[in-house]
């Protein structure tokens, strides 16, 4: 029975904030398989990065050392990642859904034929015939339906939708192996870094209006960013918002828009697809305007407002 | 510049249902071009131009795809391949990215081959990357800029959230690029009609030269097992009263909210 690993991504020659949320899944499996957890890592400068990956709960990190090497040459680490998997013999592999790390694991999955799966956002291990099997579960479109992929074979891929606010307990005593990469070139060269220097205000905003299908219309839209301006927020949306014009796709909100975490958000018109919640994070205090009482958003929404947006937005802007 | 696209025609109607198998049941009746793969496009658009290339496009699926390659034929594309057959059908990302890759390297080589980021259905932005490691080219995600610097160097501006990378990648390269980058150039009304009655050349089963075991149902490893309903019910504490009362409890919670 191979071991469950756990993939720590870096980025800009610095761990990746997906850690802390990575270990919660690994050790999620572990304590239902049994199996070795290991936590293994490439990049540039590794002995100085152990401290950092020496999470509670982790048996053993394997480490690759690759001089100069930046996180965007996939193709190299595609190379190097193969040659760990070689050494070490994994049932489960587990990355963050990054878009680094995706384009890496696709490669290896490719170059050893190994099922991946992505985008998941939880995992239930169950033991079948004395053998863990992880299932991966993840949202799939439309509103609310959920689908468990299951991978065929020895070993398997999955992606995992992460939390970056999880902070890693660090005290873990981890045997510690380093692997030898053997080498190999990356045709992509990193010339030069240019800034933002316009930050889209959506990520500093305290409160943000969100305005989903059920504002499309001009005058519905044209009242809810009139009482964003009223109380000081910044108006995001869903993305058939974004999709059709509405409002620029900066800001979309979710999975394939924007996280963000403001204090205060308030959604006129949204269903609460949880592609759609899973861009609201930190946990801020949500009130849902929506007709539809069986809207899913009001499962998510700390507040519900049962009603016809037209007839609550007026009395909000007088 | 020899350039290829890879454009997927999706389902657009969010209408799923789940039947008695446990099967995702969708309204098909609706579909068009995946989104990003008009921003992909768009690339191929602006590299054609300054190289004095020439763009391929592919799309692998059934009969309706061909309104996407027709499309692309609209906007500017020299030629487009419906990749179809039986054999092809229920593959995870490893069976797909091999069925387009085989086709791409039959008609090839390219130097560039693009595609969007993620398709708006299966979703998983696997197959690029998958479809660069088997033609053996590195590859980009997140473009959001793209020129020829000379024959075989390409200068790829990368997304990563607080700025953009700016890249020197050797040709061959496949290059991922995300919705809402660049704006799509639309078909008109005559290049549209003249679209209409392209021929657009198959590539069947008997041409891509496969192992069945490898692409298709029979390929896939990632399978759907079962699909529920997550719908949580109502948790959120309704807010009753007139529309006034309402929106002044509003008003107290946005205030605290803040606060
Ligand atoms: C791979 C993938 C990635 C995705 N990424 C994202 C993403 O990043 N962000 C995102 O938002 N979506 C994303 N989606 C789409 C997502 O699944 C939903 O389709 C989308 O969020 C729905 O947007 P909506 O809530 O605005 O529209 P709908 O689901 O159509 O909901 C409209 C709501 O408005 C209500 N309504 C209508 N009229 C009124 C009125 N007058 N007053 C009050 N309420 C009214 C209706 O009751 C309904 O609940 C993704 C999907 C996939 C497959
Ligand atoms: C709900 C659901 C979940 C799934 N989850 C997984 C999973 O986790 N792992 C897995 O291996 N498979 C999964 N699949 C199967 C997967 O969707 C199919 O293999 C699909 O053919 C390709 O993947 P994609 O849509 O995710 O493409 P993506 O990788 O998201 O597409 C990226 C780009 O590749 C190009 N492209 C993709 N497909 C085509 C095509 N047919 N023709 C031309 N260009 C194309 C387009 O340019 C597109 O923008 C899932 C399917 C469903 C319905």
């Amino acid at each position: 029975m191979g071991a469950i690993g756990i993939f720590a991504e870096i980025i800009d020659n610095t761990i990746s904030n997906s850690l802390g949320s990575m270990v919660e899944f690994g050790l999620k499996v572990k304590e239902a398989s049994g199996s070795e957890l290991v936590l293994f890592a490439v990049g540039q400068d590794m002995k100085e990065k152990e401290a950092g990956l020496k999470a509670a709960g982790v048996d053993r990190l394997v480490l690759m050392d690759i001089p100069g090497v930046s996180y965007v040459q996939t193709d190299k680490l595609s190379c190097a990642v193969a040659e760990l998997l070689d050494k070490v013999e994994f049932s489960t592999i587990l990355v963050p859904a990054s878009h680094t790390a995706r384009s890496l694991f696709a490669r290896v999955a490719m170059k050893k034929n190994i099922g991946m799966t992505a985008d998941c956002t939880d995992l239930d291990t169950e033991i079948i015939d004395g053998k863990p099997v992880v299932h991966q579960i993840k949202p799939s479109f439309g509103a609310q339906i959920m689908v468990t992929c299951d991978v065929e074979g020895d070993s398997e891929i999955i992606t995992m939708r992460t939390d970056d606010q999880v902070v890693p307990d660090l005290s873990g005593d981890p045997v510690i192996e380093y692997v030898e990469f053997s080498g190999a070139d990356s045709a992509i060269e990193v010339v030069d870094f240019e800034k933002n220097d316009s930050v889209n205000s959506l990520h500093s905003a305290e409160v943000v209006v969100c305005a989903g299908r059920g504002a499309m219309d001009e005058e519905r839209f044209d009242m809810v960013k009139k009482y964003a301006e009223k109380i000081g927020a910044v108006v995001a949306g869903s993305r058939p918002m974004a999709d059709n014009g509405w409002i620029p796709f900066e800001n979309q909100v979710g999975q394939s828009g924007t996280v963000i975490r403001p204090k205060v958000a308030l959604t006129f018109g949204v269903s609460g697809a949880i592609q759609f919640t899973e861009g609201l994070k930190g946990n801020p205090l949500i009130i849902a305007v929506n007709s539809d009482e069986h809207a899913p958003i009001f499962g998510f929404a700390d507040y519900a407002v049962i009603a016809d947006m037209s007839e609550v937005l007026p009395e909000l802007l007088k | 510049m020899k350039i290829a696209v890879c454009v997927k025609h999706v389902p657009t109607s969010e209408n799923v249902q789940i039947d008695e198998n446990n099967n995702l049941v969708r309204d098909t009746a609706e579909s068009d071009t995946n989104p990003c793969d008009l921003n992909a496009m768009e690339f191929a658009l602006q590299l054609k131009q300054q190289t004095e290339g020439t763009i391929d496009v592919y799309s692998m699926g059934p009969d309706i795809a061909l309104a996407s390659l027709k499309k692309c034929l609209a906007i500017g594309a020299d030629q487009s391949y419906l990749i179809s057959g039986r054999k092809f059908a229920g593959g995870d990302t490893l069976g797909t990215a091999r069925v387009l890759a085989k086709a791409i390297e039959d008609n090839g080589p390219y130097d560039v081959i693009f595609t969007g980021s993620e398709s708006s259905d299966g979703g998983t932005g696997q197959v690029g990357p998958m479809i660069a490691e088997l033609l053996s080219m590195p590859d980009v995600s997140e473009t959001v800029a793209i020129e020829a610097k000379d024959e075989n160097t390409l200068e790829i501006r990368k997304n990563v959230g607080d700025g953009n990378l700016v890249l020197k990648v050797k040709t061959p390269v496949l290059v991922t690029v995300p919705f809402g980058c660049n704006e799509p150039t639309l078909p008109t009304l005559r290049t549209q009609r003249k679209a209409n009655r392209a021929e657009i050349p198959v590539i069947d089963e008997s041409m891509v030269d496969l192992d069945a075991s490898i692409i298709g149902k029979p390929g896939a490893l990632s399978i759907v097992t079962t699909v529920s309903s997550a719908s949580a019910g109502r948790t959120a504490e309704a807010l009753e009263g007139s529309f006034e009362e309402i929106a002044a409890r509003i008003d107290e919670l946005v205030e605290e909210g803040r606060a």
